[in-house]
């Protein structure tokens, strides 16, 4: 649920990272295409300028050429021809550079080129008016009448000139006007793209807050849920640990009181056989005092009776009674372990095997066996001594069953698991057939060739104490090479009896 | 008040009809002929020795000596001994307590209530009949103490 929601999540997240990416890459191309365009409308604008600016030069030069003749004739001193030569070596220059600029302003397409070389050509004439009346009044043929036409026919001409220079400035104008314009138009659509990526991004990043928010909400049930299914898994531990140390405790009272009645009558049994025993004794010596005929066949059987049947039926009477003696000492054994309190305290496991291993050291030196402890053991909260005999038993058992032909390796070694800890005894002995997995733990009951002593109570003490510790034993072996046997126990007891023990 | 002590009857209480059997014999058997007194309940044992009303005024002037199986029918041996050391007139009664088990708590918790002697029934047939003999031997040279 979780993995599919996060799945939703970075395929959102992609998502709306795609879609600011694209937004950006529009605004910042669109920011360069305006810049472009801009440059270019600023440029032809300037170059309109120019072509303004160079008709007004044009015209002016031409004035100042009209005004230096003017001069001339009225005062005849030379020094007023000072701006018409001036304006005469500019004229030329300044109407190559009026061709070329016009020429430039739209790629030509603007102004055509006939307006300019008919300003140009009516410039050329009025110059050439003005050059052939100097002339000819430094020649001193001067005419008041051809004077007059000839200031006419330059009035004209310079009407002329400034109409064809107002027209070509109109278009250099409209040509501002109009780039001015697609600027503007530009900025504004720039403008525009920008609000709408801005908007745009806006969108994406709610959209990317949201997601992230839902996704936080998301994980958040999750970790509600799962902190529930833990806190329900931790209390179904508990009832279950709770059910099992109940039922031990009753197996315990049971045994104990089955152990206790089961006394009784044996004592009954083995009481009134020993007064059957000194009956019989006295009968015997009786028997044999009185002797009689020893054909007798009745007096032959007496006697077997009592030489051989009633001292054979004793003898089995009396070793069934201490084998059934023992056995419901045992059972009181273990139910007496069964039954004494735990006291949980805070152990280290490490020291608490190591002693285990010290006290039983004779034992691994006549087996000829090592033992080791592999890596470090996890520290509990548990009962000493029960944990004592838990490890003293299976330790002893290792040592017991190894196998002859290979010295014996023994190795404990412990972990931690969720609650509980885990500890395994593995040996290299004979080990256990799978068959007996179960068997081995039950009360009296053994497995393997039976040649070594024991009443077979060790295993089921070692499961009866796991169990009452929080836990349980199993075994792991492949029948020939080893055993293992596992033993776990509630890492803290105080917690695992939760409530219902203080 | 006669000058010759009361000889001291043996209260035995007892469920077990073989049990009561052999412990019998075997007192006998070490020669100790005082009166026993057999009880298979612990009601009827209290009846006698406190009296009907449970007052413990019936054991004035009637020494006796009790043995006690702690597991009975309808109430456990603890009770009968709390009862008796706890009245006045029947806590200086010994009290020697029979029984199968040998729970070190149990035989702990007997002492501390005020038994004098603690024996277990063993399956041993041999020494159980010993302890009660020497337990025979020791009641005929045991004075009961008795307040006048």
């Amino acid at each position: 649920m979780l993995r599919s929601g996060s799945g939703r999540f970075v395929g959102y997240n992609l998502l709306l990272l795609a879609g600011g990416v694209i937004v950006l890459l529009m605004i910042v191309s669109a920011a360069f295409m305006f810049s472009a365009r801009s440059q270019l409308h600023a440029t032809e604008s300037l170059r309109a300028a120019r072509v303004d600016r160079l008709v007004l030069e044009f015209i002016s030069d031409l004035a100042d050429a009209e005004t230096a003749q003017r001069g001339f004739i009225i005062t005849n001193r030379e020094a007023y021809l000072g701006p018409y030569e001036m304006a005469l070596a500019q004229f030329a220059k300044n109407s190559a550079d009026l061709r070329l600029r016009a020429a430039e302003v739209d790629e030509g397409k603007a102004i055509a080129p006939e307006p300019v070389e008919e300003l140009i050509r009516l410039g050329q004439a009025r110059m050439d008016l003005i050059g052939k009346n100097l002339a000819g009044f430094r020649a001193g043929n001067f005419d008041p009448a051809q004077l007059a036409d000839t200031m006419d026919r330059g009035r004209v001409l310079m009407d002329q000139v400034r109409q064809k220079g107002a027209v070509i400035r109109d278009t250099a104008a409209s040509v501002r006007i109009a780039r001015a314009a697609a600027m503007r138009d530009a900025a504004s659509l720039l403008t525009t793209m920008i609000s709408l990526g801005v908007a745009m991004i806006v969108v994406l990043t709610t959209g990317a807050a949201l997601a992230m928010a839902r996704h936080v909400r998301e994980i958040d049930q999750a970790r509600r849920e799962l902190v529930d299914i833990n806190q329900d898994l931790e209390s179904r531990v508990r009832e279950r640990t709770e059910a099992v140390m109940r039922t031990n405790d009753e197996l315990q009272r049971y045994a104990y009181i089955v152990s206790h009645d089961l006394r009784a009558p044996l004592v009954n049994i083995m009481g009134f056989t020993s007064e059957l025993e000194s009956a019989t004794e006295r009968l015997t010596t009786y028997v044999r005092k009185v002797g009689g005929d020893d054909d007798d066949p009745e007096r032959a059987d007496a006697l077997v009776a009592v030489d051989e049947d009633i001292p054979e039926a004793l003898g089995f009477i009396h070793s069934s009674m201490k084998r059934m003696d023992s056995l419901i000492n045992e059972i009181l054994k273990l139910s007496r372990a069964g039954r004494r309190v735990l006291e949980p305290v805070p152990l280290d496991m490490q020291g608490l095997v190591t002693e285990c291993i010290d006290s039983i050291r004779q034992r691994f030196a006549e087996a000829g066996a090592e033992v080791r402890i592999e890596g470090r053991l996890p520290d509990v909260v548990s009962d000493r001594s029960a944990l004592q005999q838990i490890f003293t038993n299976l330790l002893d058992n290792a040592t017991k069953y190894l196998k002859d032909e290979r010295p014996g390796q023994i190795t404990v070694r412990g972990r931690l698991e969720r609650g509980s800890a885990v500890f395994e005894i593995e040996d290299n002995g004979r080990g256990i057939a799978e068959a007996d997995f179960e068997r081995i733990f039950e009360l009296f009951r053994r497995a393997g060739t039976q040649d070594k002593p024991g009443e077979g109570i060790g295993l089921a003490h070692t499961r009866m104490l796991s169990r009452r510790l929080g836990g349980d034993v199993s075994v792991r072996s492949d029948g020939e090479s080893g055993t293992t046997f596992i033993v776990t126990i509630a890492r803290d007891l105080v917690l695992r009896m939760g409530r219902n023990e203080t | 008040m006669s000058k010759e002590p009361k000889p001291v009857a043996i209260i035995m209480i007892e469920d077990d009809e073989g049990h009561a059997r052999l412990i019998e014999k075997n007192i006998r058997r070490a020669g100790v002929t005082n009166e026993i007194i057999s009880f298979r309940n612990g009601t009827s044992a209290i009846n006698y020795l406190l009296g009907a009303d449970g007052s413990g005024l019936a054991a004035v002037g009637r020494p006796s000596l009790v043995l006690l199986d702690l597991n009975l029918p309808d109430m456990t041996g603890i009770d009968i001994l709390a009862r008796l050391k706890a009245n006045e007139h029947t806590r200086r009664t010994p009290v020697i307590v029979l029984t199968t088990t040998d729970d070190a708590r149990e035989i702990q918790r007997c002492y501390d209530l005020g038994a004098n002697v603690y024996i277990t029934k063993p399956l041993n047939y041999e020494s159980f009949a010993n302890a009660i003999r020497q337990l025979g031997l020791f009641l005929s040279v045991m004075q009961i103490p008795e307040l006048d």
